[in-house]
């Protein structure tokens, strides 16, 4: 029997098995694959190439989880950090943010002499709120002033639409954020949208990497050099073990099944799988309560896809070392995510493209996020990923016409079913999100940050709550 | 909304002599015959017969409806018996008080809920959950409720055997017709087919003769409540209607009695965390009825708060609900500028039913002058 199990091998689950072993516990990882790495993981064939089927840049890594973790030291860099945005709409001129001010502004001046002018205030203002945030986020603390409260209450009911429609006049510089306004499957028209703003700024300014950030030998070595530090601090990672059912004895938690029979008994239990996989797919019927398994019988109709390109030439429009949006504009976007809510193929969905250099043969690899698609397509899956394809690179295509030529292979992995994301569940304290209703089972992974994203801080979290009960408990 | 007319109510709007309606559950039903207060008083001495169809009936079935009902409600209804009953709460996932009913065990996989407010949705998702039916039987049988001591004798003289015990029901065949007889309220309930009412209906009224049996509408069964003791929701206190909101609490309503706290069931951890029990317990008001939420006070300390409030025409004043802090305040309280008294509740009970050759078992003892009836309080 060990003290605790971690489901799921991803960086999240990683991190938490590295903190719970460096704190003394006996704690086993259960990887249903058969290697670790979760979302982060080599595992969508492109061409000769394996990608990971997830994200393609780090958005924000918590820098303790480096620091504590000796990251660095068990081989963690980064080849690319502080990636500037840069937003392609139509065939005006691209639009280059980077941190640097006086470079964004200059950029911007063209466009609106108002935004030029305005946009280094918003940008500290939303810093502000941000850095203010992080007592709700992931620190305990909460918000302290009325104003703060004030603000996240008026965030809260304001439309990332309205947001950025009220504070710019720009139609390509309130385009260039229609890719993080679509963040989780949420709507820029939708209420409280705006947080996913806020949000987007907490990790620019939090994350030591910067705003985007490509690790060396890609999100993999992420992976790796986490799996590197959970085993040397004395973790056990299972390959191949998926878990198909968690054992509960008067709501706690007592271990999990894995799929070829096993049961493992644990005091503690840390999932860094999705809130609907773990408290609806995993516990016996009822036991997370009637409400919450409503809410988890809907998942999110809408999400992200990833589209991978193997290129023989670097088309020059992506030449820049950036993340590029391509979006037309604000209210296409919010037109796209209600045709992909009603499992319609957008006709001009939001992209945001990263071009990567494999050092083989094709050299390059053109990684693209789909925002918004559907998740249950009404067309036939084979249709539906061709208009998917086709759509997409008409896109690509109206930026760097020399694109399709260029294409070696391509790989494509769809929308998959995630968490609703809800207004309540960005503003609740990083507690409510970790903690389930079943006591010594934790939510480690995206599920528990308050907006999906790759930053192992709830795993940090969890670790420390689950670490804390299991000492108590022993006491 | 579309409102129903009940099974019984031909003979109802024959006796509604004032034309007096409400609407409960989307039924039309006699507000009172003549007057609810003289209803309420019958019910004390003799017997009268309330049209109770309106009452919110759920059939609740399967292979998994065991653990549905372990889980749903504050008690264990899964270990009853076939045929019998307990009251409980059923709550949201914070703890909140969502319901409050009977839960009977109707057959091996098969249970009813009977309740005075509808939880249509919730009651229907928590069975999906389970891969349970439910199946809404409001409207499938007529009911009525005989109470007063007398109503033992009325079905006695009827011809229906009224063997019954409390918190149980039984299946009676009746010249011809099938009837269900229960006790799950104050006294007895008979539950018919619809094609079936008026007939029950005729033929109670027939055999009523001997016990003074009168029809009573719904105010006088509120106050017959009120006056014992039995709290509704919806009617005494809001009951919560979100999944996940705190309040009310059974804490804070006094229904600590409805929670088997070592029981495992839905929202446990937030009655568990929730804070010290309060009393339930009954104010005797001198003066006008309070209205609901009037805060309660002793010495300008608060020491309490009211629920519903209702006239009583058995006690001659004002009575009301309330949740009390302090179980047993000594001195003289306030219902805000009103005087008023604690008292433990029932207010006053509703004599048990008696069969025809009962002698005074149950707290009812028969009085010196054959066919008057005196009572005792339970």
């Amino acid at each position: 029997m060990s003290d605790a199990l971690v489901i799921g091998a991803g960086p999240s689950g990683l991190a938490a098995a590295a903190y719970l072993a460096r704190a003394g516990v006996r704690v086993v990882v259960l990887e249903a694959e058969d290697q670790p790495g979760g979302s982060c993981a080599n595992r969508l064939a492109v061409g000769d190439f394996v990608v990971p089927a997830g994200p393609h840049a780090l958005g924000a890594l918590d820098p303790r989880v480096i620091k504590e973790l000796k990251l660095t030291r068990l081989g963690l860099g980064f080849v690319q950090r502080d990636l500037p945005l840069i937003g392609l709409r139509g065939d005006g001129k691209p639009l280059a943010l980077g941190r640097d001010m006086h470079e964004a502004r200059h950029a911007l001046a063209p466009l609106s002499q108002r935004d030029a002018e305005r946009y280094g205030e918003v940008r500290r203002d939303a810093f502000d709120f941000a850095r203010v945030m992080r007592g709700l986020w992931w620190e305990e603390g909460g918000l302290k002033r009325d104003e703060d409260r004030a603000t996240l209450h008026r965030l809260a009911l304001t439309p990332a639409l309205t947001l950025l429609e009220s504070t710019f006049e720009s139609e390509a510089l309130k385009a260039a954020h229609a890719f993080d306004c679509l963040a989780a499957g949420l709507s820029p028209s939708a209420t409280g949208s705006a947080l996913a703003l806020s949000w987007a700024a907490a990790q620019e300014m939090c994350g030591l990497q910067g705003a985007l950030a490509v690790p060396r030998g890609g999100l993999a070595s992420l992976a790796d050099v986490l799996a590197k530090a959970a085993e040397k601090a004395g973790a056990e990672i299972r390959t191949g073990s998926r878990v198909t059912q968690l054992l509960v004895e008067d709501d706690v938690v007592t271990g999990a099944v894995v799929a070829k029979g096993d049961v493992l008994m644990a005091d503690t239990v840390l999932s860094s799988l999705s809130r609907r996989t773990t408290l609806a797919g995993f516990l016996p019927p009822g036991t997370v309560g009637f409400a919450a398994a409503r809410e988890l019988e809907r998942p999110q109709p809408v999400g992200e896809g990833k589209l991978v390109l193997a290129l023989n030439a670097q088309p020059s429009t992506f030449s820049r070392p950036a993340r590029y949006v391509i979006a037309d504009g604000l209210e296409s976007a919010a037109v796209a995510h209600a045709e992909a809510r009603a499992g319609r193929m957008p006709a001009e969905p939001v992209l945001e493209a990263m071009m990567l250099e494999t050092g083989a043969e094709p050299p390059f690899l053109l990684s693209v996020l789909i925002r918004p698609l559907p998740v249950a397509p009404v067309d036939p899956p084979m249709a539906f990923a061709t208009r998917l394809i086709q759509t997409v690179l008409r896109a690509l295509e109206r930026q760097a016409p020399e694109l399709t030529a260029n294409i070696a292979a391509f790989g494509l992995r769809q929308p998959r079913v995630c968490d609703t994301l809800t207004v309540p569940h960005m503003i609740a304290d990083w507690r409510a999100r970790i903690v389930t209703p079943v006591r010594g089972l934790y939510l480690c992974g995206e599920a528990a940050e308050p907006v999906p994203t790759v930053s192992c801080r709830a795993a940090r979290i969890a670790a420390g709550i689950a670490a804390a009960g299991l000492k108590r408990g022993r006491a | 909304m579309s409102l129903f007319a009940t099974p019984f109510h031909a003979r109802a709007a024959a006796a509604n002599r004032h034309n007096a309606w409400q609407t409960r559950g989307g039924f039309t039903l006699a507000s009172c015959y003549t007057s609810s207060e003289e209803e309420a008083i019958a019910a004390r001495f003799g017997v009268v017969m309330a049209d109770i169809s309106w009452h919110w009936r759920i059939e609740i079935a399967g292979i998994h409806a065991r653990d549905l009902v372990a889980r749903l409600f504050t008690r264990n209804a899964a270990s009853l018996a076939v045929g019998t009953a307990l009251e409980a709460l059923w709550l949201n996932d914070s703890g909140a008080v969502r319901g409050a009913g009977t839960v009977v065990r109707s057959g091996e996989d098969s249970f009813l809920l009977v309740s005075s407010l509808a939880d249509v949705d919730w009651i229907a998702g928590a069975a999906r959950v389970y891969g349970v039916e439910v199946r809404d039987a409001t409207a499938s049988e007529g009911g009525l409720a005989l109470i007063g001591p007398a109503a033992g004798r009325l079905l006695a003289a009827a011809g229906i055997d009224a063997a019954a015990e409390p918190m149980s029901f039984a299946k009676a065949a009746w010249r011809g017709l099938d009837l269900t007889l229960s006790r799950f309220g104050l006294g007895y309930e008979l539950w018919c087919e619809p094609d079936a009412a008026l007939i029950v209906w005729d033929r109670l009224a027939a055999a009523g003769g001997g016990c003074a049996l009168c029809p009573a509408g719904q105010e006088a069964l509120d106050i017959l409540e009120v006056e014992s003791g039995v709290m509704r929701a919806g009617r005494d206190y809001t009951p919560a209607r979100d999944g996940f909101c705190g309040r009310p609490s059974p804490q804070a309503l006094g229904l600590s009695g409805l929670v088997d706290r070592s029981h495992v069931f839905n929202g446990r951890a937030g009655v568990l965390a929730a804070g010290a029990d309060a009393s339930l317990a009954g104010v005797l008001i001198d003066g006008e009825t309070p209205l609901a939420d009037t805060v309660l006070t002793l010495e300008g300390r608060q020491v309490g708060r009211t629920l519903s409030s209702r006239y009583s025409p058995a006690l001659k004043g004002a009575v009301a609900f309330a949740v009390l802090t302090d179980p047993r305040p000594a001195g003289a309280m306030m219902a805000g500028a009103t005087p008023c008294r604690p008292v433990a509740l029932p207010f006053l009970a509703i004599p048990a039913p008696m069969d025809a050759t009962e002698t005074g078992s149950q707290g009812v003892q028969r009085s010196r002058t054959a066919g008057d009836w005196s009572w005792m309080p339970r």
